[in-house]
C-alpha cells in the first residue's frame, strides 16, 4: 500500500508529463483497435464475398480434382454427402454443383466459357452471380420440374459481357459443347437465354454460365456424379469445426477431400494473410515507438529523483522496494493508458462497427483486393479476446520498458545517490 | 556507568578517484557512549562525512571494524544493512532530506510504516515526534510548503519517531540561517535530554561546535582530539 500510494503520487506530481505518456499510450492502442478492427472487418467481407463469388466456405470434391480437373475426380454418391453435410447444425446450406468448361455458341460466333451445373432452388441465396441483387435481365434458372413442356430447351444464365459479345438477349438460343467425361465425342445441348448477371468480376461477366444440373450431368456423361458440393456455413469462423466434421462423416473409402476457404481460396487467403504481417509489422513499429517513450519517461522520472532514492534508501528503504515503486509508477501508466485508449478506440470501434466505413468515399473508388470488388460501407470487427490480447500486449510493453529504469534504481548505491543533484 | 552505542577499531578508509587512492580516514578508534551529543568537527576535508556514512552503515570500511549495539557490521549484505538502518538508525542530512510527495506527517511516519507498526502506535508516535519538533499544525504540509528550519525539524521527528539508538546529523545546519540553526541544535540537545537519544553530529559550524558535550576533531582523516564538555 505504502508503494503504491508513494507511486500514485509520483504519478500526480507531473501531471502534464504523466498525461502526455498516458496518452501517448492510449492513442497507440485506440489505434491498434481500430486498425485492426478496420482490418478484420474488410478481410471478413472479403472472404463472405470471396465464397459467394466461387466457392464456398468448404468445398468438397474428388481426391485429385484440384490437381487434375478432369472428370475421373467427382463424387459419386452426391446424395450421401449432402445428407451427411446437412446433418452438422453449422451448416447453413450444402450445395451441390458441377463444374466444366465448355462452348457456348450463337449463330455464328463462339465463346469458351466456364459453365456451372447447379440446383437453381438453392444457388440465388448461396452465390453473387445467382442472387437478385446481381441480376441485370429476365429471371433465374429453373429446375426441370419447374419447365412448362417436357422437352422444352433448359435455361441457362449468363453473365453481362458475355451477353453483349453474343449479341444475346433474353429467349435467344444458345448451344453448350463439351467433351464428356473419358474424352468421347464433344456433346452439345441447346438452351434458352433466361436472365443476365452482372458482378463487375471480368471473368464472371464475360466467361461464365449457370445451366440446371441435370443438363451439366448429361453434357458431361457423369450420371448422378458431381465435381463439387459447397458448404455455406452461418459463421465463417466455424471453418475449422466443420471441416472436422465433415472429414470424420466421410468415410475414407469415398475417394473425397474436404477443404477450407483458406485452401480452395489459396490466393485470397494469402491476401489476407500478407495484409495482416503488414498490420502487425506497422503496429510493431508503434509499439517500439511507445515502449521507447514509456522507457524515456520512466528513466527520466528516476534519474531526476536519483538524490530522493538515495535518502529513502538511507532511512531503511529495502532496494527491492525502490524496484517495486518504479513499477507500480509504470503500472498505473499502463492501466490510466489503456483505459483510456480502451475508452477511445472502442468508441470509434462502436462507430464503425454500426456506422462503417464508405469505401468509395474512402478510396475514391472501387477497390480491387485478390480479384474481388470491394464496395458499398467496411465495418470494423473485433472480437472479445482480441481486444483483451492487446490490452495485456501494450500494458506489458509498458511494464518491459519499466524494467531497466527500476533494475538501475535497485542498483544504486545511497552515499553515491545523495550525491547526486 | 556508561554502555557503548558504536565501537570502531582502527578503521581507514580508501577511495580510488581515477588512479589517485584517497586515504579519507587511517586508523581511526573511538567509541561512542549511550547519551553521547557528539560532534565530529574538522575542515572539509577531514574525513568526518566519511567517518558519519561509516558509521551509518552507508559504506564499508577499507580496513578495521565497526560494531552498532554490539553487532559487527562487516561482511553484511546490503538488504541486512538496510534493515539495521531502519530499524536502528536515524538520519538527517543536509538538505533535501524529506520525500517530497508525502507530507509531513507521512514524512515522520515513514520509518515507521517500512518496519510495520501497527496504526495506532504510528499514530500516536508520529503526533508525539511532530509535537516535540514543534510542528503541530503542519502535519499535511509538503515539503515544499514548509521552510527550511520546518523541514530539517520534519527530518529530526522522522529519525527520531522509531526510537532508534542513535541520530546521526550531517551538517544539519548549513543550509540554514543561524537564527533558524541555533533553534535546530537547541531542539536537538532537548530531545536528547527527554528522550535519551545518542546524537552524533558532523559539523564545522560554531553554534554546533559550541553545543556540543563531546568534540572530536578531526584531520587528515586522523582523529587529533576527543574532549568531554559539561553541557
Amino acid at each position: 500500500m505504502l508503494t503504491f500510494r508513494l507511486a500514485w503520487r509520483s504519478f500526480l506530481r507531473h501531471r502534464r508529463r504523466s498525461a502526455i505518456t498516458s496518452l501517448a499510450l492510449a492513442l497507440g492502442l485506440a489505434m491498434m483497435l481500430v486498425v485492426v478492427g478496420i482490418a478484420n472487418g474488410a478481410h471478413a467481407r472479403m472472404v463472405e464475398l470471396g465464397v459467394r463469388m466461387g466457392a464456398g466456405h468448404v468445398i468438397i470434391d474428388g481426391k485429385g480434382y484440384r490437381e487434375e480437373r478432369d472428370l475421373e475426380h467427382v463424387i459419386k454418391q452426391p446424395r450421401d454427402v449432402l445428407a451427411a453435410a446437412r446433418k452438422i447444425s453449422k451448416v447453413r446450406a450444402a450445395v451441390p454443383r458441377v463444374n466444366a468448361s465448355g462452348l457456348l455458341s450463337a449463330g455464328d460466333s463462339s465463346v469458351a466459357v466456364v459453365f456451372t451445373g447447379v440446383d437453381p432452388s438453392i444457388e440465388p441465396s448461396v452465390s453473387e452471380a445467382a442472387s437478385n441483387a446481381r441480376r441485370v435481365a429476365g429471371e433465374y434458372l429453373r429446375s426441370h420440374d419447374q419447365m412448362e413442356f417436357a422437352n422444352q430447351p433448359s435455361d441457362i444464365y449468363i453473365g453481362a459481357q458475355l451477353a453483349k459479345n453474343l449479341n444475346l438477349g433474353l429467349g435467344d438460343r444458345v448451344v453448350l459443347t463439351a467433351s464428356p467425361r473419358g474424352g468421347g465425342n464433344p456433346a452439345s445441348i441447346a438452351f434458352l437465354v433466361r436472365g443476365v448477371f452482372q458482378t463487375g468480376l471480368a471473368e464472371l461477366d464475360g466467361f461464365s454460365v449457370q445451366i440446371p444440373i441435370e443438363d451439366a450431368q448429361k453434357l458431361l456423361d457423369l450420371g448422378s456424379s458431381i465435381t463439387e458440393i459447397a458448404l455455406m456455413l452461418e459463421h465463417a469462423d466455424d471453418v475449422g469445426a466443420v471441416v472436422s466434421a465433415m472429414r470424420a462423416a466421410i468415410p475414407e473409402r469415398t475417394e473425397l477431400e474436404v477443404l477450407p476457404w483458406q485452401e480452395a481460396l489459396a490466393e485470397l487467403h494469402e491476401t489476407i494473410v500478407l495484409d495482416d504481417a503488414g498490420t502487425y509489422l506497422m503496429m510493431a513499429v508503434v509499439f517500439v515507438i511507445v515502449g521507447i517513450g514509456i522507457f524515456n519517461t520512466v528513466l527520466m522520472s528516476v534519474v531526476e529523483r536519483t538524490r530522493e532514492l538515495g535518502v529513502m534508501m538511507a532511512i531503511g528503504t529495502a532496494t527491492g522496494r525502490l524496484f517495486r515503486l518504479v513499477m507500480a509508477e509504470a503500472a498505473i501508466l499502463a492501466v490510466i493508458g489503456c483505459a483510456v485508449g480502451l475508452g477511445i478506440g472502442l468508441s470509434f470501434h462502436s462507430y464503425l462497427s454500426t456506422t462503417g466505413l464508405d469505401i468509395q468515399e474512402m478510396f475514391g473508388n472501387k477497390m480491387s483486393v485478390a480479384g474481388l470488388m470491394l464496395e458499398g460501407r467496411m465495418y470494423s470487427r473485433l472480437m472479445g479476446s482480441s481486444v483483451a490480447a492487446w490490452t495485456v500486449i501494450i500494458a506489458c510493453i509498458v511494464l518491459l520498458s519499466a524494467l531497466y529504469p527500476a533494475f538501475r534504481v535497485s542498483r544504486l548505491k545511497p552515499i553515491e545517490a545523495m550525491r547526486h543533484v | 556507568m556508561s554502555e557503548s552505542v558504536v565501537e570502531i577499531e582502527n578503521i581507514s578508509k580508501v577511495y580510488k578517484q581515477g588512479s589517485v587512492e584517497v586515504h579519507a580516514l587511517r586508523g581511526v578508534s573511538l567509541t561512542i557512549e549511550k547519551g553521547d551529543f557528539a560532534v565530529l568537527a574538522g575542515p572539509s576535508g577531514s574525513g568526518k562525512t566519511t567517518l558519519l556514512n561509516l558509521i551509518g552503515a552507508l559504506d564499508e570500511p577499507s580496513e578495521g571494524r565497526i560494531a552498532l549495539d554490539g553487532v559487527d557490521l562487516s561482511h553484511m549484505r546490503s538488504g541486512a544493512l538496510a534493515n539495521l538502518r531502519l530499524h536502528r538508525i536515524g538520519f538527517v542530512f543536509q538538505a533535501y532530506n524529506l520525500i517530497p510527495v508525502l507530507t509531513a506527517y507521512e514524512n515522520a511516519e515513514y520509518p515507521l510504516l517500512l518496519q510495520g507498526v501497527p496504526v495506532a502506535r504510528r499514530r500516536e508516535a508520529v503526533r508525539r515526534v511532530l509535537d516535540a519538533v514543534g510542528l503541530s499544525g503542519f502535519e499535511d504540509r509538503r515539503p515544499s510548503e514548509l521552510s527550511g528550519g520546518q523541514q530539517q525539524r520534519v527530518a529530526v521527528a522522522r529519525a527520531i519517531a522509531a526510537g532508534p539508538a542513535l541520530v546521526l546529523a550531517d551538517e544539519p545546519t548549513a543550509n540554514l540561517d543561524s537564527k533558524t540553526g541555533t533553534e535546530l541544535v537547541e531542539l536537538m540537545h532537548g530531545l536528547k535530554e527527554e528522550h535519551e537519544v545518542t546524537f552524533i553530529f558532523s559539523s564545522h559550524d560554531p553554534k554546533v561546535v559550541d553545543r556540543a558535550e563531546r568534540l572530536i576533531r578531526l584531520q587528515d582523516g586522523q582523529l587529533v582530539s576527543d574532549e568531554r564538555r559539561s553541557a
